[in-house]
């Protein structure tokens, strides 16, 4: 009956359109405190909502930071606007409606915290709900095997209209949880071998390390951490001594074809996807495996995954994978300003394994200035021109960095923009 | 009572079904709320001049839409009643017909009729919290007498209470056609109630004038965009 009552007033409700109002019943400053708590908070927020009070009062003292900073103790801060952008990060569809997974957990997680953003691509942590501020009548599976390791269990089941997400995670350091096989019944936990934040988590791991060559995984690295898709750091100036043999040199006959178009991309990336030499997916387990842990997957008596030399008749005279060995071929004049490689401890040439692929990437300027535009993004819920707002991007990005990586201070940032309202 | 609720329905459905022809046109002057920019700026250009239109429609009006999550939390948030099981349900069941963009451009009819089948759950729920308090601590209702049939409740009273609904959502007073078109809608939907229907119905019947009301400003255009 209401869904019906309520067809009716839609009809109505058109008719209700935004005009200017008559007479204000609130203060500037409580009405620009609305609105700023509604961009952080994702959320319509009534008038009579505490915060609203405090920051407007933050706002007549000429504190803007200090307004924002308050509407981050939102709930719904982490739980629709952190955890939505983290979401749209975590898979090949790049789509946010998905149920919490441990990705997302860990984003919102490390922003909560205040932890050094880098550490969502190198760090040997993960995030769950403790166990102690689950609200009672509340079921949330907790086994790190089967509602971790081998499902999203525990994640989906903290997934709720009502649970407030982001109050009940808790960093967990003892290692990432992986099975050693995908029969529930039967596996035994085991910890991470070569944990790289959310590079390595369950849901990263299944999206892009799934069939393939693992090329995807560098791929999707630089989607959603450089905000730089594959056509936007291709380049056929560089050396193709890493290229796979899977990869045709003459495609349709045509050198000249693979030399302006195939090695553009696979120049980069190729040389790129060592890192994740060690890694694959047992589909029908539905398995994250690893070399060094022998739970299932197809791995070559390297501990080289079998999938990174597949194909090897097509051009054998391509690179083989030995080991997790990665070169940073993305170091082209255009790339090096674009990307803003910095040192680091794998330093900006070379590295072994995906956390120090998770390193070099975190300190590139490019990566906060990807985290730049995706805050900016979902707070201000519009899409940054990155031509013409590139100074918007680069400035957020040294923002970033002076506050340590801290995301909630970047977050509080952004909703001071003019540009965001 | 259940019968008398059911023949409100029918009612309702009635007034539905003439509504619905207005409702879309107004929909659709909405979407042309200059949503429709492409076409009034592609008719003006010279055949030969090429039309770009780069600029979102979100970005032209400066709003963005509530998506999917945003829109049950909202509606939560606003009216200040948590999101009970049905509500859960009719999202749960309803949510792939909401937005995953801001784009107010891609706002369609099946989302606007999911926002208000939510909205009206919620805005039941705030009935049934209000109805039990006096009406002094009220923040919605203060000038509703619940105990009283639909024909008791002034113009000035069931404005109040949209008012109220305008302060605290939206931050603002009514406009003067808003206020109009309030009136209006109140008058008509009072119109539709047969008149054959008395005792406690009467008074249900002001409980869904109330819920009517509440779905109409939950549902509206600026209760779903940021």
């Amino acid at each position: 009956m209401f869904a019906r009552l309520g067809i009716i007033a839609t009809c109505f409700s058109t008719l209700l359109l935004v005009e200017a109002a008559q007479a204000q019943t609130y203060t500037a400053s409580q009405l620009q405190a609305k609105r700023m708590l509604e961009k952080i908070s994702g959320t319509k927020i009534p008038m009579d909502n505490p915060l609203i009070a405090q920051m407007a009062a933050k706002i007549d003292a000429n504190d803007s930071l200090g307004a924002a900073t308050l509407a981050t103790t939102h709930p719904n801060f982490l739980n629709i606007t952190v955890k939505q952008m983290a979401l749209k990060m975590s898979t090949r569809d790049e789509t946010m409606r998905l149920p919490l997974n441990d990705f997302a957990a860990a984003f919102m997680g490390v922003t909560r915290d205040g932890v050094d953003a880098r550490t969502l691509l190198s760090g040997n942590f993960y995030y769950m709900a403790d166990p102690t501020k689950i609200p009672t009548g509340t079921t949330v599976p907790a086994n790190l095997v089967a509602d971790f390791a081998l499902s999203n269990n525990h994640y989906q089941a903290l997934d709720n209209l009502t649970l407030d997400i982001g109050s009940v995670l808790m960093p967990v350091t003892s290692g990432q949880p992986m099975a050693s096989q995908g029969d529930p019944t039967k596996a035994t936990l085991i910890i991470n071998p070569e944990p790289a934040g959310v590079l390595t988590s369950r849901t990263f791991m299944l999206a892009h390390a799934e069939a393939g060559t693992n090329r995807r995984l560098v791929n999707y690295t630089f989607r959603e951490f450089m905000c730089t898709p594959m056509a936007g750091w291709a380049d056929t100036q560089v050396s193709d001594m890493r290229i796979g043999r899977d990869v045709d040199r003459f495609p349709g006959s045509d050198n000249n074809k693979f030399l302006t178009s195939c090695k553009g991309c696979h120049a980069g990336m190729d040389a790129f996807r060592g890192a994740f030499a060690k890694w694959d997916v047992d589909n029908g387990a539905n398995l994250v495996s690893h070399s060094g842990l022998n739970n299932g997957g197809s791995f070559d008596g390297n501990g080289v995954a079998t999938k990174m030399n597949k194909n090897n008749t097509v051009f054998p005279d391509g690179f083989t994978t030995i080991n997790d060995s990665f070169i940073n071929n993305a170091q082209g004049t255009a790339n090096a300003l674009t990307l803003g490689w910095r040192p680091s401890t794998a330093g900006p040439n070379s590295g072994n394994g995906a956390a120090q692929f998770g390193t070099l990437i975190a300190n590139s300027s490019r990566f906060s200035q990807c985290m730049g535009q995706r805050v900016y993004e979902a707070t201000c819920r519009k899409t940054m021109d990155t031509t013409a707002q590139l100074q918007l991007m680069i400035n957020l990005g040294t923002y970033l960095e002076s506050k340590s990586y801290n995301l909630k201070s970047l977050f509080q940032y952004v909703a001071t923009l003019p540009d965001c309202y | 009572m259940r019968n008398k609720r059911q023949m409100v329905t029918s009612i309702v459905v009635g007034v539905a079904a003439f509504a619905l022809p207005s409702m879309y046109n107004a929909c659709s002057q909405i979407a042309g709320f200059q949503l429709g920019g492409t076409s009034s700026v592609a008719s003006s250009q010279s055949a030969s001049t090429p039309v770009v239109n780069a600029i979102s429609p979100s970005a032209k009006l400066g709003l963005s839409v509530l998506n999917y999550q945003q829109v049950v939390t909202s509606a939560s948030s606003l009216l200040g009643v948590p999101i009970d099981s049905t509500t859960a349900s009719i999202y749960n069941t309803n949510s792939t017909l909401l937005l995953e963009t801001f784009d107010v451009g891609l706002i369609n009819a099946p989302m606007w009729i999911t926002v208000t089948d939510i909205d009206s759950q919620l805005c039941q729920a705030l009935v049934t919290k209000e109805m039990a308090m006096t009406a002094v601590n009220r923040t919605y209702f203060g000038s509703i007498d619940f105990t009283q049939p639909i024909a008791n409740i002034t113009d000035a009273e069931f404005l109040q209470a949209m008012s109220n609904f305008a302060a605290h959502a939206w931050g603002r007073a009514l406009s003067a056609n808003e206020t109009t078109a309030l009136t209006t809608a109140k008058q008509e939907f009072v119109s539709a109630i047969p008149s054959t229907t008395t005792g406690s119905g009467l008074v249900t019947q002001n409980q869904d004038l109330q819920i009517f009301g509440c779905t109409a400003m939950m549902a509206s255009l600026e209760s779903i965009t940021l």
